[in-house]
């Protein structure tokens, strides 16, 4: 398995942008919910898990060249979101996973790869 | 943000990246009817009516620099979460009104945080500017002018010198402290 069907299968993920989103690969992982914590806190290439649905996520994911973002408990983007994702070009996910789920099974990914 | 008082920092630059050199900065504490309300009105240049929609787009900015605008969205979503209003409005005479109005006892709610130390990164700026803070608690008022205060000192001690920005960081938190200090917690509640 290549490295996104790697993570979208362990995490159940559903990509609601268009394929030629999943561009690059991840680097690692960042979870968060407070905006500013993320601001100051992801790297580029991140891939950030939240329970946020709205387009300021996609503003500051795009601020920080975010690799990914997943959206946590069956939440679905609101609308404008999505549509920023895909200008953006950033992989905009969903998971029924909450956010502890989600960042352990990504943990796992990303430690075994060193 | 941790803080709404970071967020009415961020609001307040923008109205002094707007050439404002008139800040009224009110925060509204009424437990009674389970409100929190702050109001930044500035008379900086203002926003045309066409553009206030604009600017709660994250992605709009006047800034040469940037891409993205973060300051009024991200208040915007930290008082949408908890089920607020925001609202920017042009000022009457001239300039901007920014409201935002929590439910009081929201967990959502961030905490006020330090008001004090927000007033006195304003006024330790180097432009000059009268700023008034108003500080409201159920029927109690609490309130400060910078120009008062200047006369007070006479005009030749600069408000932002060090030494005035410690003692007015003071006073506001002892005063805002003692507009709550009579209601007991058994009484109402959540403070700040
Ligand atoms: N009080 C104000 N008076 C006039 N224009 C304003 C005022 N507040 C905001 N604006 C306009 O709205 C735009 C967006 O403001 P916002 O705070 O969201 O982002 P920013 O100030 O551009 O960038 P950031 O806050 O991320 O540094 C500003 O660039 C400015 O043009
Ligand atoms: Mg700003």
């Amino acid at each position: 398995m290549n490295h996104w069907e790697k993570i979208i299968s362990s995490l159940d993920l559903t990509l609601l942008t268009s394929l030629k989103t999943l561009n690059n690969n991840a680097r690692g992982a960042y979870c968060g919910d407070l905006l500013s914590d993320v601001l100051a806190n992801a790297s580029g290439g991140d891939l950030w898990i939240t329970i946020h649905r709205h387009r300021s996520v996609i503003a500051v994911a795009s601020l920080l060249n975010i690799g990914g973002v997943i959206i946590t408990g069956g939440r679905q983007p609101n609308q404008d979101a999505l549509i920023d994702a895909e200008k953006e070009g950033i992989p905009l996910f969903s998971t029924p996973l909450n956010n502890f789920q989600a960042s352990g099974r990504l943990y796992k990914i990303f430690s075994k790869q060193g | 943000m941790e803080e709404l008082s970071q967020h009415i920092l961020d609001v307040a630059f923008n109205s002094l990246e707007a050439g404002a050199d008139r800040l009224e900065i009110t925060v509204s504490e009424n437990i009674l009817i389970n409100l929190l309300q702050i109001e930044v009105r500035d008379n900086g240049r203002g926003i045309s009516p066409a553009d206030i929609p604009r600017v709660m787009d994250p992605f709009y900015t006047t800034k040469k620099e940037k891409r993205v605008g973060l300051g009024i969205p991200l208040f915007r979503e930290a008082v949408e979460r908890c089920g607020g209003i925001f609202e920017i409005k042009p000022a009457p005479q001239a300039g901007t009104v920014v409201t935002a109005t929590f439910p009081h006892d929201h967990l959502d709610r961030a905490p006020l945080g330090d008001i004090a130390g927000t007033i006195t990164v304003l006024m330790a700026g180097n432009t000059p500017l009268r700023l008034i803070y108003r500080h409201r608690y159920n029927e109690k008022i609490f309130s400060f002018d910078t120009k008062d205060f200047q006369s007070l000192l006479g005009e030749d001690i600069p408000l932002r010198s060090p030494e005035v920005l410690v003692w007015m960081g003071k006073h506001l938190v002892e005063n805002i402290a003692n507009l709550k200090e009579a209601d007991t917690l058994e009484k109402f509640g959540r403070t700040g």
